[in-house]
């Protein structure tokens, strides 16, 4: 990372993450800062595409270390995310000993070691050289057994192998966890984690966050898109479009060739559907809507407010 | 280790122990490791950006959504009760509190004289630490003082739902949470895979052993799937219920949002409010409102039962030890006869029928009556002290 900011300081790690490409505010990075300081996991909660996992991706990036990403979905279990035995290894080496007569204290011994041990990201997170950032994506979509088992490595940063032992930490990673929200965590997980909920940027931020994000496209448009989205997030939709969304939705009119909003609705409609994820949204955004949405001085007022403000 | 001293009137802890006895008090739940996180993360942060101690405090915290958004407000009024209009400050202080600057910077001196006094391999112990007998002294006698002139009891609990503020409505997610705890799950007929536990599957090991050449080496286990009860909330919204269909209405929000449960709404006639209970907003309420009370007049509670029955609730196959929930006085206009024909098919498909009522008496209108045979349970549901005692009638339904 090309920069001097210091990662001690709240302010230093904000900076950072700037420059990684994440428009942290000030608590978001102060969260960050504790999380590094404290040795403590931090949960992400909020709505889907506010930018919850792309916080681990900026940290790895403004802190130098590499990431390690775990999915979560349901039926999740240890083998997929900490550690597995190398039965197919175990086998051949079992064939091996039998056909070469080797002795069989020595193959009991050496069955179970960690030459044999699969390790998976949890493990790997815990045993690497280098300290690294540990992103555990969906929490609340892995089962409910997954998530007490993450209780021993969240709090201790160790992990419990019945043939080996217990395989302490060798450096600790920096530990990040998403939720939608679709499902209430434990309290004893939750208690181990420092909580953060990441809402929908402020108008001023989206714009910035898309400017930096979307360099090529115009000032005009971004601030017009920014300020379109705000309205439609106001709106009664099922999937109320996230940062994610109108960066898409830039990226298309850009691609479009505009430099500003269209002032025809009809020709908007087509590019919608990078906001819009239901049938029941589009139905309901309509071209009259959306044009109802864009009209008014209110609209430029808010570019306007977001430009003052950035 | 060293002897522990009790802590000075002037000492950071106490001032902490009582924050965080108050944020007990709004639901916050916060144990010893939590206070010593937060005198850590005050005495690693440069005296310059005490400021900052708000947000951090907040994430160590909060646990929800809620709590992380009460947080700031709470803050606010704690340590700047001056700056928050018409707060209630609490009574019973004897010394000026320290304010939160000062407090910082007492801690920061604390650590560096700490570091200064304390031997090689010496332990002091530090704030709120489990074996500091008398933090936990502190905290207790922070919690036995009056607050603003307030008693522990909860007056609340006993309140009719009627003199209800819309403030207090925020308590009923605990309760429907503790309700679902309390149900029973239902074990089913069929099996689900498992990790070490459960009984061994020999054909799906048999399956699994075909990549080493048919040697089983993993053993795949299988254990009886388990499911919830589903419930099901009919909330009557007509003239009579006025005044209690509202906190009805939240109620049945709480079993959507915790339970997964379906709510209808019917008065004439009946609506699936389910999808508008899920979403949390401005508008979507105003559409419950006009659902709810765009209609209003009489109760035809016999006939929404059966077009919810064959409307909505057709591809939701009612099953053993559901529950069907109806908040309801009971008035009804439709014949008599037919409300005790329409609760015997729910009773049918082996749902417990429970209704519940907005008076301390079971209601005792006609059709109820002749329908008293296929309702498990009456239940009155006219203050927040009987709703807590649900889960036990329920249970018992």
């Amino acid at each position: 990372m090309s920069t001097s900011a210091d990662t001690t300081t709240p302010q230093g790690l904000r900076e950072r993450l700037f420059h990684a490409g994440y428009i942290a505010d000030e608590e978001l990075a102060s969260l960050v800062w504790m999380g590094l300081s404290l040795e403590r996991p931090l949960l992400l909660e909020g709505d889907a595409g506010v930018g919850k996992t792309a916080i681990a991706s900026a940290s790895a990036k403004a802190l130098g270390r590499p990431l390690l990403r775990l999915q979560c979905y349901e039926g999740l279990d240890v083998n997929q995310a900490v550690y597995e035995w190398n039965y197919s290894r175990q086998l051949l080496e079992i064939r091996m000993a039998e056909a070469n007569q080797g002795e069989r204290a020595a193959l009991r011994d050496n069955l179970f070691s960690e030459a044999f041990l699969l390790e998976r990201p949890l493990l790997q997170a815990i045993r690497s050289n280098t300290p690294c950032v540990l992103l555990i994506d969906e929490i609340d979509r892995a089962d409910e057994a997954f998530e007490a088992f993450l209780l021993e490595m969240l709090s201790e940063y160790q992990v419990s192998v019945p043939e080996l032992g217990t395989l302490h930490a060798v450096t600790k990673p920096l530990v990040i966890l998403t939720s939608n929200g679709t499902r209430d965590l434990s309290d004893a997980l939750r208690r181990r984690c420092l909580f953060h909920f990441v809402d929908f940027p402020t108008l001023a931020r989206e714009t910035l966050i898309v400017r930096t994000l979307v360099p090529e496209a115009a000032s005009r448009l971004v601030e017009e898109c920014v300020a379109f989205v705000h309205r439609l997030r106001k709106e009664d939709l099922d999937k109320t479009p996230g940062v994610a969304e109108t960066l898409d939705w830039v990226r298309v009119l850009f691609k479009l060739g505009h430099s500003e909003l269209p002032i025809d609705p009809q020709r908007l409609m087509p590019s919608m559907a990078a906001l819009l994820k239901t049938r029941n949204d589009h139905w309901q955004v309509t071209a009259e809507r959306v044009g109802k949405l864009m009209d008014g001085p209110r609209m430029g007022q808010d570019a306007g407010v977001a430009a003052g403000l950035k | 280790m060293a002897a522990l001293q009790p802590p000075k009137a002037t000492d950071p802890r106490e001032r902490l122990g009582e924050f965080a006895h108050y944020l007990r008090q709004h639901g916050f739940a916060l144990g010893y490791a939590e206070i010593a996180l937060m005198v850590q993360t005050a005495a690693a942060l440069p005296l310059d950006q005490w400021p900052r101690i708000e947000s951090l405090w907040r994430a160590i915290a909060s646990g929800s959504q809620r709590q992380w958004r009460k947080y700031p407000e709470l803050h606010q009024a704690f340590w700047f009760p001056h700056k928050v209009k018409a707060s209630t400050r609490s009574s019973g202080l004897t010394q000026r509190a320290r304010s939160l600057p000062e407090l910082v910077q007492q801690m920061h001196q604390d650590m560096a004289q700490q570091a200064g006094n304390s031997a090689p391999g010496e332990a002091r112990p530090t704030v709120g630490q489990a074996d500091d007998a008398a933090s936990g002294e502190l905290e207790e006698s922070g919690g036995q003082r009056a607050q603003g002139g307030a008693s522990s009891t909860a007056p609340l609990d006993e309140r009719d739902f009627a003199e209800w503020m819309p403030g207090d409505m925020d308590r009923f997610e605990p309760l429907v949470e503790a309700l679902k705890k309390r149900l029973r799950s239902q074990l089913l007929r069929r099996f689900e895979p498992t990790g070490q536990r459960g009984s061994i599957h020999l054909r799906r090991s048999l399956r699994g052993a075909q990549g080493t050449a048919g040697e089983i080496i993993k053993l795949a286990r299988v254990q009886r799937q388990r499911r919830q009860p589903r419930v099901v909330v009919l909330v009557d919204v007509s003239r009579s219920m006025e005044v209690h269909a509202q906190f009805y209405l939240r109620l049945s929000r709480a079993f959507v949002e915790v339970m997964d449960a379906r709510a209808l709404v019917f008065h004439t006639s009946v609506a699936d409010v389910t999808p508008l209970m899920k979403r949390r907003s401005e508008r979507v309420q105003e559409k419950v409102n006009a659902v709810t009370f765009g209609f209003g007049g009489g109760t035809r509670i016999a006939s929404c039962l059966q077009t919810a029955l064959k409307l909505h609730l057709e591809r939701m196959a009612l099953q053993r030890g559901d529950y069907f929930l109806v908040f309801s006085d009971g008035y009804d206009t439709d014949p008599p006869d037919e409300l005790d024909a329409v609760l015997a098919q729910v009773r049918a498909r082996g749902a417990r029928v429970c209704w519940l009522h907005p008076t301390v008496q079971a209601p005792q209108s006609e059709a109820l009556l002749r329908a008293a045979n296929q309702i498990h349970r009456f239940m009155p549901a006219h203050n927040l002290a009987s709703l807590a005692r649900l889960p036990d009638l329920l249970r018992s339904a």
